[in-house]
């Protein structure tokens, strides 16, 4: 089956879109397509606030995650609310979190935007009048990342979430040692774990994780 | 509920009260600019305009201007237009994040928070102290004359001040890359002749037009009817996507569904306060997700 073509594309991804998004629309800017309009907080059918928002999608998409802005001047843009200061996007989800809850290495963008980006406005929603952030927040940066991995392999020695990348990355058999440092082979401890990151974490998000984690960034 | 009294019960959530945090942090915002301008420029007027000044202010749009215009031979700022726009907006740098509009300067805090504020510098263009000259960055000309009174006058005596504050919510719901100027003038146009008639019957009559002439309707500055160029503010990307959401809207409307244009009426009297609403949300998420930063 061919990929269709950018109008086809367009058509099909603004028809899902306007169904459940009223207020939000598609356009196309040089040569990417971008989601504009207001985001809903919502619970049930009733709209507890609005978010501007702009969210492009790249070109690899739905094989990437989309990026997404707030446009209307309402988060500070710092990282302790997870704005990302070099280009103002939010940081609504850890992308590598977010593709171990997935069935495969897709995104669905209503899925996207009913889960993570509504969350991520609920929450700044509720920072806003002085609460925590509902479901808790990952460490910024590579510590996330860490983090995030360190918490799968149900460990905290340093190395652990580096290895398990790596593993992901080669083509390693199941006799190495479990990077999670139980000395078991890897097909007798964390052996599932590891496919399973192969088939929902596509490899560039793989390698960009690893990057994080090597040069602490 | 009836479509009128839909329209008008979104207009009542739209309605920012005189006492209400947002009009108090616009008096102090606007004091503190002011004060600032003063430490630079004894000399320029400095008024106000924006949506308070035209009657269509609403709740998820309210800005302010501060209009900045310097006597028509007074170099104090700078001798050109330019110079008077770059060397005010250096001055508002020390206190604010300043985002460059094509004749304006947003002001918004260091973090980047908006402060729902625009500066626009200028010159009176004679002695009369009428018109005036902007700097434009953008377009073929590079500058704009101009007359704040004609505007607001334009807006506020316009008859359908109830169908421009939708109006508004529209481009600001949607986000749309027309500026609320020139929609404004579109809108003031479209429905010259239906000014007596109801509220639905008015926007329905909006977006159907809308979605009929945006491609070709280009409106005219009251201003300055014949000289200011509105028409590189309705680009081909910008009609065309006038041209969608209207249709959209207009097809909505037809279906009776009003709420997919200007959204549900926001819930009053249950007396819940916005905390324990937001935790409600947050209790109904099935799968819960944590924010990252980079």
């Amino acid at each position: 089956m061919t990929a269709p073509a950018p109008a086809e594309r367009m058509a099909a991804l603004e028809a899902e879109l306007v169904a459940d998004y009223a207020t939000l629309h598609l356009v196309e800017q040089a040569g990417t397509l971008r989601i504009r309009g207001s985001f809903p907080v919502k619970v049930g059918e009733q709209v507890l606030t609005w978010f501007r928002v702009e969210i492009a999608l790249p070109a690899e998409f739905p094989h990437a995650l989309p990026i997404v802005w707030e446009t209307g001047g309402r988060i500070p843009r710092v990282p302790e609310r997870h704005i990302n200061t070099a280009d103002g996007s939010a940081c609504v989800v850890l992308p590598d979190a977010f593709w171990m809850s997935q069935d495969r290495a897709e995104v669905s963008l209503l899925e996207f935007l009913r889960g993570p980006v509504h969350n991520f406005f609920l929450g700044q929603a509720l920072v806003e009048t002085g609460q925590p952030w509902p479901f808790g927040e990952w460490a910024h940066g590579a510590s996330g990342v860490r983090e995030h991995y360190a918490a799968l392999l149900g460990t905290s020695a340093p190395e652990a979430p580096a290895q398990l990348l790596r593993f992901a990355l080669q083509q390693v058999k199941g006799h190495r040692s479990c990077p999670c440092g139980s000395g078991r082979r890897l097909r007798k401890c964390h052996g599932d774990l590891l496919r399973r990151i192969r088939q929902r974490v596509p490899a560039d998000a793989l390698r960009q994780a690893l990057q994080r984690i090597n040069t602490g960034k | 509920m009836t479509p009128l009294e839909y329209l008008n019960a979104i207009l009542v959530s739209q309605t920012l009260k005189e006492d209400g945090e947002e009009f108090k942090d616009l008096r102090k915002h606007r004091e503190d600019v002011e004060k600032l301008l003063r430490t630079k420029y004894s000399t320029p007027s400095i008024r106000y305009g924006g949506s308070k000044a035209k009657g269509t202010m609403i709740l998820e749009a309210y800005d302010l201007d501060i209009i900045c215009y310097f006597d028509n031979g007074d170099t104090s700022a700078g001798d050109s237009l330019e110079d008077i726009y770059s060397n005010v907006r250096k001055l508002l740098e020390n206190d604010y994040h300043v985002v460059p509009k094509p004749s304006a300067l947003r002001l918004q805090s260091p973090k980047q928070i908006d402060f729902h504020i625009d500066v626009v510098p200028g010159r009176f263009t004679d002695e009369s102290k009428s018109d005036a000259f902007l700097y434009r960055s953008s377009g073929e000309k590079k500058r704009l004359k101009t007359n704040l009174d004609v505007h607001i006058a334009h807006v506020r005596d316009s008859g359908v001040r109830d169908a421009l504050k939708l109006v508004k919510l529209w481009r600001v719901r949607n986000q749309l890359a027309v500026s609320n100027f020139v929609l404004e003038l579109i809108a003031i146009d479209l429905l010259s002749a239906k000014k007596k008639d109801d509220l639905d019957k008015q926007m329905t009559h909006f977006f159907a037009e809308l979605a009929a002439q945006a491609d070709t309707i280009t409106p005219k500055d009251p201003a300055n009817p014949e000289g200011n160029d509105l028409s590189d503010a309705l680009n081909q990307m910008v009609r065309g996507e006038l041209t969608a959401l209207a249709a959209r809207a207009s097809g909505r409307i037809a279906d009776k569904n009003w709420e997919a244009v200007f959204g549900p009426v926001p819930a009053t009297g249950d007396g819940e306060e916005k905390p324990a609403q937001l935790r409600r949300a947050v209790e109904a998420v099935t799968t819960p997700t944590k924010p990252w930063s980079r």
